[in-house]
């Protein structure tokens, strides 16, 4: 396993470069991690990208770096911290590093600083013994810009010392977890997507957009997030799978529609990518801050799912079963995820999508009744068109109608509010390690991730893992019976952590809280248990 | 109908067997006596049937105010949605469907207060639904405040906390946004529906201003004010600059179709 992390100006092409690695790793059959890090701003400042490489996959990026390559002093001296205690440095002459390959400052000096990504990815490649079309390759760069490549690769082959990456087999694909959601929502037949472009979920719509031509997506940029959860509503109950993406300030703004998804019983699929708030906080940096605000959105009493996928895979894959929940329970359904998990990329083995049979419309029905009561509480749902429909965010009759009778509001509360009663995800929590261990780690949405890569590092201890947070598993409960339980959230007040007690009473031996923007690492998170363990 | 040019497709016959009453439900509307909301729940009825749309492939979406309780008296299909919201659910509609005839209903509150932005996005974007802003000068069903068209000799019980500020125009606002087409109407009018016809046949965005007297609130703008100082134009102006000149004239307030692109 070897771990590299680049650092330099925004705009100099930080996490392209983390990209080509991910890109030749890919080549040489090798899986991996990348985690990007950067302030809210197009140019300057101090950006980096850190590439976890291995034969086997890697659940995320170690915080422990063997390379670091700095294009600029700042890096140098902000992220030495980071480098192992025999890990090297790749910059220029001029930084005092005990291991270090130092480039030419007359380089420095005459090759512009944009080009400077394809002249230290050129010697990265020589120092990791990547055949150069492989490096050429990864950076699917053509023309003058091979030069530098070139011209570094020929100066890294030139160097003794060599960090060789062994060949894999590994057969993977690159994905980010919002390329990965875009693709379960296509997946699922998605019909429309209004996205109003926030960190950190704008790259979704890139995906739809780019995939636009085959999938005849309706894309639509709103004027504001009300705008767009209202429209995504009335094109969800005029027949079309609908979306939105937003982070938490957008979905504040979402929450009356949130609660009208709730009332008129419209499936629509939120995925709320959380970022370090409140407010603008720091609007490019992680944080698990929005469970209990997401639990909780909107006045009064409705059901809701909410599902934190806890990698890039299951991002993927619980996307379509989000879609599918909507469909067939009539309710909104949040996707809960963080900037940690939906801008991170790796190389990952191909997923399997989940089967499922999506629920039936009514076609013509001269008396259709768009609020029927029914014994499960879900009623047959139709369609404007052949079928007249009335949705209402007024209590209503069965008929959609303006209902202020407290029969009818009493029934229909009853009737929203019983839809999930019978209803449990059977992949709502998984479990991870030694089937009996004694302690384990309790955890949600994207933490998931640094765990599992600490797992191996310590054989006594399990982990579960909630993917559905609400309404909670039962089957959670029973993992979690007799155990010594530590929480591990990415926020200050441990929020699943309150909401378990709130539900079950749970109490928790220790906390492993963290809320400055930054996810855990499985540094953090070994030496936790050996600490406590 | 003296000087309104139709769009021929109306002459087509209608293709639907619907019959007004086929648009109205069978419930007694909760309006106050003689409110104007009346003549637009029974105009608009009578407008649908003539065209030859079908309840069920005609989609209104209502805003939050007495305007908005129609949507429990014509029967459509029918999205009541938020306070303000009615124009960006009436868009995601008619987006998603390109079959169904999409209008929106609301008041001065909600398409000039609470949702201005949305009304002035969807012009400029050209969204294909008819927007009916009813403008009864006041939040009535909040029992009587002010809004952004409240005039200053309608004394409304919150009138005092606006004494600086302007007016909004639903007409130039739309004008300005880039709709394309925009109209007023007052509910007493004889040609009413012939103007609502015109904006649903319209494609494109189109805006038409209500002038809907609130007989409980309102002493000063009533159905003979209106009578007495409406005059109705003989046909759309040339173009936007003329029409927005048209739209801000107060003395006489015009009504009919300002411009058509």
């Amino acid at each position: 396993m070897l771990t590299i992390k680049i650092g330099g100006q925004a705009g100099w092409g930080i996490k392209t470069f983390g990209h080509w690695l991910l890109a030749g790793g890919q080549q040489r059959g090798n899986f991996g991690f990348l985690y990007s890090e950067y302030p809210s701003l197009i140019r300057g400042g101090h950006n980096t990208a850190m590439v976890t490489l291995d034969n086997q996959p890697v659940a995320a990026s170690r915080w422990t770096v063997n390379i670091l390559v700095a294009l600029d002093e700042l890096t140098w001296q902000k992220d030495k911290a980071s480098l192992a205690v025999n890990g090297w440095l790749l910059g220029w002459e001029g930084m005092k590093a005990k291991r270090a390959w130092l480039l030419p400052s007359l380089w420095q000096e005459k090759i512009p600083a944009l080009n400077w990504k394809f002249l230290f990815f050129g010697v990265l490649g020589a120092l990791l013994e990547w055949p150069l079309a492989v490096v050429i390759k990864a950076t699917e760069t053509k023309g003058p810009a091979t030069k530098w490549l070139r011209q570094g690769y020929r100066w890294g082959r030139a160097q003794k010392k060599k960090v060789p990456l062994p060949l894999g087999k590994g057969q993977s694909i690159i994905q980010s977890g919002n390329q990965a959601i875009a693709r379960g929502a296509i997946q699922a037949g998605c019909g429309y997507a209004a996205i109003y472009p926030m960190t950190p979920v704008t790259s979704i719509l890139h995906f739809l957009l780019a995939e636009q031509k085959k999938t005849k997506m309706i894309i639509f940029q709103p004027e504001d997030e009300i705008a767009g959860i209202n429209a995504a509503l009335g094109a969800s109950y005029a027949g079309r799978r609908a979306m939105v993406a937003t982070s938490g300030g957008g979905f504040a703004l979402m929450t009356e529609a949130f609660g009208m998804a709730g009332i008129s019983e419209t499936p629509l699929v939120i995925v709320e990518g959380q970022r370090t708030g409140p407010a603008t906080g720091m609007p490019t940096w992680t944080e698990q801050g929005d469970l209990q605000f997401v639990i909780h959105a909107a006045p009064s009493e409705f059901p809701r799912i909410v599902l934190a996928p806890g990698d890039i895979a299951r991002a993927g894959q619980l996307t379509p079963l989000a879609f599918w929940l909507a469909e067939k329970y009539q309710l909104p359904v949040v996707l809960l995820a963080d900037k940690f998990l939906l801008e991170s990329w790796a190389l990952l083995p191909r997923w399997v999508w989940p089967k499922l049979t999506w629920p039936k419309l009514v076609i013509e029905d001269d008396h259709y009744q768009r609020y029927r009561l029914t014994k499960t509480g879900i009623s047959p749902r139709a369609i404007p068109g052949k079928t007249l429909v009335v949705a209402n965010s007024y209590e209503h009759d069965e008929q959609g109608l303006t209902s202020e009778e407290a029969q009818d509001r009493e029934k229909q509360m009853a009737k929203r509010l019983g839809k999930l009663t019978s209803w449990q995800l059977d992949s709502g929590v998984q479990y991870f390690g030694p089937r009996r261990a004694e302690t384990v780690f309790v955890s949600w949405g994207s933490t998931k991730m640094p765990l599992l890569a600490a797992l191996p590092h310590l054989p006594k201890i399990g982990v579960v893992h909630f993917e559905q947070v609400f309404p909670l598993p039962p089957m959670g409960r029973k993992l979690l019976a007799g155990r010594r339980l530590w929480l591990v959230e990415n926020n200050l007040q441990g929020q699943f952590g309150q909401l378990l007690q709130q539900e079950w009473g749970l109490q928790f031996a220790q906390r492993l809280l963290k809320n400055n923007g930054r996810p855990f690492f499985p540094e953090e998170i070994i030496s936790f248990a050996r600490k406590y363990g | 109908m003296a000087g309104l040019s139709f769009p021929k497709k109306l002459l087509v016959l209608p293709v639907s067997m619907a019959k007004k009453t086929d648009f109205l439900w069978p419930r007694q509307p909760t309006w106050c006596p003689g409110c104007g909301n009346f003549l637009t729940w029974q105009t608009l009825a009578q407008t649908l049937a003539d065209l030859g749309l079908e309840p069920a492939a005609t989609v209104i979406t209502y805003d939050i105010g007495c305007s908005g309780n129609m949507g429990n008296f014509l029967r459509t299909s029918a999205f009541l949605g938020l306070h303000g919201r009615a124009i960006p659910l009436a868009v995601g509609i008619k987006q998603a469907r390109l079959d169904l005839t999409v209008l929106a209903i609301g008041g001065d509150g909600g398409f000039l207060a609470e949702g201005t932005n949305h009304l002035l996005h969807a012009a400029r974007r050209n969204d294909d639904i008819t927007v009916l802003l009813v403008n009864n000068h006041l939040f009535s069903l909040t029992t009587g405040q002010a809004t952004p068209t409240t005039p200053k000799n309608l004394l409304s019980k919150t009138s005092q906390l606006f004494r600086q500020a302007q007016l909004l125009n639903a007409l130039a606002l739309a004008l300005v946004s880039g709709a394309s087409f925009v109209a007023r109407a007052f509910v007493g009018q004889s040609n009413y529906g012939a103007i609502l016809a015109a904006a649903i046949q319209h494609r494109g965005f189109s805006l038409v201003e209500i002038l809907s007297p609130c007989v409980t609130f309102d002493p000063v703008y009533t159905f003979g004010w209106y009578r007495q100082h409406t005059r109705l134009l003989a046909k759309p102006l040339a173009d936007r600059r003329q029409a927005l000149l048209k739209a801000e004239e107060q003395t006489p307030l015009w009504t009919g179709i300002f411009y058509q692109g």
